[in-house]
């Protein structure tokens, strides 16, 4: 965990004593000087230097002296236009939003307290927006699980000037470590899903599709909403498998033409209904999807395939199931935010079941051809992207994901991919394509030409695309437009984890001459004039040169 | 009731039981400091429904005196 920081405009002390490893965690001295702890270079914050700030902020207090709405906005912006003037890149910031512990007086139409809560809503979404370093830090949702009555303390407020209860304390504590744990933790991909008694009711071998718990009211509802809530994580970029022991037919049925199903066929990536055991389901849904099961989540009604699941493939994620089913659809919610929660989302994510989809086509395409044919006959389609506000985000989120075909491993931030800008990098983005539809972008190669010969600081690629020669292509494409630009060597880098082993050669295969190898890093070198031809099958058509 | 308000302020503090008794004195105790005081106060109140008002609780500085004022409850 690194460094972290809990600032308020009250009390929170007792929050900060409650969060695990204590020695981790910023102790303030004293309350309500937060900017001005943030603002000095000197003071035991900035000496501290947190790696995450959260802000809990109490609306209450805040606007304490103002009389009307116009009094309380003034207060808000003011806070707003303070805190802007604290930030720095490298910090995760976590904003709160707020609630009042005592509204207002108004009459039953002025709305008042409820208006400042969303004007401070609509001001935190503009600063999320402007930097991609905060977030959002929902105490609200703290708020409505517990109750005013039970969150906030009236006497600990005129005692100690803590606005929150001992329950309430605790309970932004384990937020706060939930969201600590997220922001460190590599979300998960794949939810592979049970059928019988996880998606509806009963079992439909034995009760058929007019038998089974799946409707419009009472317990059939229930599973309705879970999938509701699944299917909303669809959306939200997770992609969605079934590992059943089923007859095929029967529980297809169900999918395609229930009418209450919420998830039909299209909407996952992988199915696999079958007798096979669910372990060796599982590894194939991870060989069709080219994922790795350490990616994958599996949700299951019976305790025995749960186990057999666990005990052979322990890096696949196996919570247990909830013992009453009404409490299945809040269940999936909670297993979002567990495993799936990122902080930031890019259009490649809500694609990605097409995306997942397709590939599993290509697999089976693949089985069926001789290798280069096979690579030709996808008719890959490589184009490079301009580095701009879009393709940045994503950029960021290769750098940070990448595992496997990852040379170097360094976890770039916004930030640094800014500097990186100002200081003239040259940085390619690939984005690639074929007959069975659009990858996005899937590449990058970050070159440092600050030194006399430039380096290849960074180059990742997507597990989505490996294995198809892609590499050769992009490494000739970066080369030639190196030596066009009038370099006339370049270096490049292996740094290897535990992870990268697919790549470790890759530099040797491109024809590089090592020039230097020690434990962390191999070092090499290549000649741009005359390096060697390389095979690759690639159809470009709309090749933009030169950005 | 005297046992379940022992243990709770035992708890609280994360102290080894046996540390808190009914003779015990606030200001023997150096993790009892006025936060943790409040913590107590808040949690008598969510968990045992002790409600002891602000004007008592500042005058509170033994284990006896929290007991009293459960009595008088």
């Amino acid at each position: 965990m690194g460094k972290v920081a809990i600032l308020s405009n009250v009390n929170i002390d007792m929050v900060s004593k409650l969060l695990p490893n204590q020695d981790k965690v910023f102790q303030p001295q004293g309350y309500g000087n937060a900017f001005s702890l943030l603002l000095n270079e000197n003071s035991d914050l900035a000496k501290f230097s947190a790696s995450v700030l959260f802000f809990i902020v109490d609306i209450t207090s805040l606007t304490a002296s103002a009389l009307t709405y116009e009094d309380a906005v003034s207060s808000i912006d003011e806070w707003f236009s303070d805190f802007q003037s604290c930030v720095k890149p490298k910090i995760q910031y976590f904003i709160s939003d707020v609630s009042f512990r005592k509204e207002y007086i108004e009459d039953t139409d002025d709305l008042t307290s409820s208006r400042l809560e969303a004007y401070w809503l609509d001001n935190l979404m503009a600063l999320i927006d402007k930097y991609t370093n905060i977030h959002r830090f929902s105490l609200t949702e703290d708020v409505n699980t517990m109750g005013k009555a039970s969150f906030y303390s009236e006497k600990l407020w005129y005692m100690g000037k803590i606005p929150f209860s001992s329950q309430g304390c605790r309970a932004l504590a384990d937020h706060i470590a939930l969201q600590l744990k997220i922001l460190e933790s590599t979300p998960r991909k794949v939810l592979v899903l049970d059928l019988d008694n996880t998606l509806w009711g009963g079992i439909v071998g034995e009760l058929g599709r007019n038998g089974i718990q799946l409707s419009d009211d009472k317990i059939g509802a229930l599973y309705r909403d879970a999938q509701r809530m699944i299917k909303q994580m669809q959306k939200h970029g997770v992609i969605l498998a079934v590992n059943s022991k089923n007859n095929p037919e029967d529980a297809l049925e169900v999918i395609n033409q229930h009418p209450h199903m919420v998830l039909r066929e299209d909407d996952f990536s992988s199915i696999k209904i079958n007798w096979e055991s669910k372990p060796q389901n599982m590894q194939e849904i991870a060989c069709e999807l080219n994922l790795g099961l350490d990616s994958f989540v599996f949700i299951d009604d019976m305790p025995a395939e749960r186990e057999a699941v666990r005990s052979l493939l322990p890096m696949v994620e196996v919570p247990e199931f909830p013992d009453t089913v009404e409490a299945l659809p809040e269940f999936f919610r909670q297993i979002y935010i567990k495993y799936f929660q990122k902080l930031r989302m890019t259009r490649e994510d809500t694609e990605k079941t097409r995306l997942y989809r397709e590939n599993a086509k290509r697999n089976i395409l693949e089985k069926s051809l001789d290798y280069d044919s096979f690579l030709e006959n996808l008719k890959i389609n490589i184009e490079r992207v301009p580095c701009d506000n879009t393709s940045e985000i994503r950029l960021e989120q290769l750098l940070q994901k990448t595992n496997q075909f990852n040379l170097t491993t360094k976890r770039y931030s916004h930030e640094d991919i800014m500097e990186m800008k100002q200081n003239n990098w040259c940085i390619y983005l690939f984005r690639a394509s074929d007959k069975f539809g659009d990858y996005g972008i899937i590449a990058a190669v970050l070159v440092n030409t600050a030194g006399s010969c430039p380096l290849i600081d960074s180059f990742v690629m997507s597990c989505r695309v490996m294995g198809k020669q892609v590499e050769n292509y992009l490494i000739d494409y970066v080369e030639s437009d190196l030596l066009k630009i009038g370099y006339q060597k370049l270096i490049a880098e292996y740094i290897p984890t535990a992870k990268n082993a697919p790549v470790k050669k890759l530099y040797d295969g491109l024809g590089y001459q090592r020039i230097g190898e020690e434990e962390t890093v191999i070092r090499y070198e290549i000649s741009l004039a005359d390096r060697p031809l390389r095979s690759y099958h690639i159809h470009n058509s709309s090749e933009r040169n030169s950005l | 009731m005297k046992e379940k308000i022992i243990a709770l302020i035992t708890k609280t503090l994360e102290l080894e039981a046996g540390t808190i008794t009914e003779n015990t004195k606030i200001s023997e105790i150096k993790k009892w400091d006025s936060l943790m005081h409040l913590m107590i106060l808040s949690e008598l109140q969510s968990q045992l429904g002790i409600n002891i008002p602000i004007e008592d609780a500042i005058e509170i500085d033994s284990v006896a005196d929290i007991l009293d004022f459960a009595d008088k409850e």
